[in-house]
């Protein structure tokens, strides 16, 4: 049987093992890259090697940064006396896009999970020890996922900070959406909305 | 709720047909292996998107064929509503595609189907309900309350993952590998979604027992009281007990064992249902003929209750009943049918002592041709 040429038969399996790509995805854009000139793929494979060159983890939080302290943590004007936790980088950036939150922020890189072989000595949590001991931290905010892994890691945490020492530590509310009318909520999200109800103060 | 007709094309024995429906009571007759419970099924399939038989829904397409399909025209509160399932793929590509649609548009996901039409299947392997495990009975109550309510199958899916990494955390602590504090949160998160689990299923059987043992009466014959009571695991030991705090206490109580064996010993997943007559357990003890007609109870009762929650009257999809009912029952069962706006039965003939119940009804040949009563009983 007919097969491609070595060049792009590697091609077509290197991007195979791109997250969301199958053999399908991975030949049209391989055939792609092939037919759109070589400036073109020279400037993607460049910046596919950039990113390994120059991007690297913030040495205090574990954010992806160009410099050794990334972009929030050299900033003067953050709040140092309050600490988000946040699953991965991608999480971090949501926050930041939202601009309601001025603290510092700390990588986890990922959540527990003992199924998948993933303890408390798999995140960054004596790290995150570290950090809450050298700041003078009036609130911890977690905000991992509202799975049952990152509420369980939630939770985890929480015991941790609060057998250390007087913190508050807070999660992130979950419910409904803004603006929406209720009945249009699904019924999961009013339920858990119902359950997370906040006192109201005058 | 409605079915107004049904096509098939290519599914099991099926290589194309077209049914008519009428609202109230609707009966298939058709020999042995003419493929009436098919027609139960691809209605239950449209319904829920899944196979009562289990399994993938591929294997109900027709022997050496690429694709099948199954369309059902519905009245949904006066309005039409189509839905159809094709299993596999026309161009003979993809052949574990499945394409659900909803008047004529393709849906992403079966979750936009599930709900829009509530249909309740009494066929052969609904016995387990009653003689078969606690699973059996578990499944049954997931499905009812799952139909209902999505924030039950939320619950439920989140205590399955907090069991199995708890469960995990057992087995490394079994090991010596890990220290207790790290079991800490998986028993917080199993405690959390497991309380709404246990509540969920104490008021749903808390207004399914008057229903089956009503339905159950009109059912039996004699004074036979059936009884339905749930077993949880996990209960609190007086009225006033917050479940949370015996959960807790349950687990700790059962530490040890559970480190032992690898696995959480207490806990809805350790749920089981009582099905009693006459102080008489019916998982155990029950004759076929009880244990079929508390099956049927339930079924029925669950129709009710879902009517009640949901304010939709299920369509009802009884298989094969009447054979296996006495004269007086059989009668009792199609008298049902008044209550509810469509009941479709299936029979292989149908019994002469019951021509005037089902003089009204809508009679079907399993090929969608019109069928008498009279030529089966003269042909019995």
């Amino acid at each position: 049987m007919l097969s491609y040429a070595g060049p792009i038969r590697e091609l077509i399996e290197q991007l195979e093992r791109l997250p969301g790509i199958g053999p399908k995805s991975a030949q049209r854009l391989a055939f792609h890259i092939l037919s759109s000139g070589p400036a073109r793929a020279h400037a993607l494979a460049d910046a596919i090697a950039a990113v390994h060159e120059r991007i690297r983890r913030c040495e205090r939080c574990g954010n992806w940064s160009e410099h050794a302290v990334c972009e929030v943590c050299s900033d003067d004007r953050r709040d140092r006396s309050v600490l988000c936790v946040v699953a991965d980088a991608k999480d971090l950036m949501a926050l930041e896009r939202a601009g309601e939150f001025s603290g510092l922020y700390h990588v986890l890189d990922g959540v527990l999970s003992p199924v998948e072989g993933i303890g408390p000595g798999g995140l960054r949590i004596s790290e995150l020890l570290e950090r809450v001991d050298e700041l003078e931290l009036r609130e911890v905010v977690l905000a991992t996922p509202p799975t049952v892994e990152g509420d369980a890691t939630a939770q985890f945490l929480s015991d941790l900070l609060h057998e250390r020492g007087p913190v508050r530590v807070t999660r992130l509310a979950l419910g409904l959406p803004v603006g929406a009318d209720l009945d249009y909520a699904d019924q999961v999200t009013v339920a858990r909305a119902m359950r997370g109800r906040t006192e109201m103060t005058d | 709720m409605y079915l107004q007709s049904l096509t098939l094309e290519n599914f099991r024995c099926y290589e194309r047909a077209e049914l008519e429906f009428r609202p109230g009571l609707n009966v298939i007759l058709g020999p042995n292996a003419s493929g009436k419970t098919t027609l139960l099924e691809a209605i239950y399939l449209l319904a829920t998107t899944t196979t009562p038989r289990g399994g993938r829904t591929r294997t109900a397409v027709r022997h050496g064929q690429p694709w099948g399909r199954v369309s059902g025209r519905f009245a949904v509160q006066g309005r039409e509503l189509t839905l159809r399932a094709t299993l596999g793929d026309p161009s003979g590509e993809r052949s574990s595609a499945r394409t659900l649609e909803v008047d004529g548009r393709e849906v992403a996901s079966a979750r936009e189907i599930i709900g829009r039409i509530q249909a309740i299947l009494f066929w052969v392997g609904e016995l387990d309900v009653v003689k078969g495990a606690p699973a059996d009975r578990r499944r049954f109550l997931n499905a009812a309350l799952g139909q209902m309510s999505a924030r039950y199958l939320d619950d439920l899916q989140r205590y399955r993952r907090a069991l199995r990494q708890r469960n995990e955390v057992l087995k490394s602590l079994g090991r010596r590998e890990s220290d207790g504090h790290v079991l800490g949160p998986w028993t917080h998160a199993l405690v959390e979604s497991g309380v709404p689990v246990t509540l969920d299923r104490a008021a749903y059987l808390a207004a399914l027992a008057p229903e089956a043992a009503a339905l159950h009466q009109r059912l039996g014959v004699g004074a036979e009281q059936l009884v339905v009571r749930y077993e949880p695991s996990v209960e609190p030991a007086d009225a006033d007990g917050e479940l949370a705090d015996e959960f807790y206490r349950r687990l700790e109580e059962t530490h040890r064992g559970e480190v032992d064996r690898g696995s959480t010993q207490v806990g809805p997943h350790r749920d089981d249902m009582l099905l009693e007559i006459d102080g008489v357990d019916l998982r155990r003890f029950g004759s076929q003929g009880q244990q079929r007609t508390a099956a049927l109870a339930l079924k029925l009762a669950q129709a009710r209750v879902a009517l009640a929650r949901t304010e939709q009257q299920p369509i009802l999809l009884l298989d094969d009943c009447l054979s296996e009912l006495d004269p007086d029952r059989g009668a009792a069962m199609l008298d049902l049918s008044r209550d509810h706006e469509q009941m479709i039965v299936t029979s292989a003939c149908c019994p002469e002592h019951l021509a005037d119940r089902v003089a009204d009804a809508h009679l079907i040949g399993t090929g969608g041709e019109p069928a008498s009563c009279g030529g089966c009983a003269t042909e019995a």
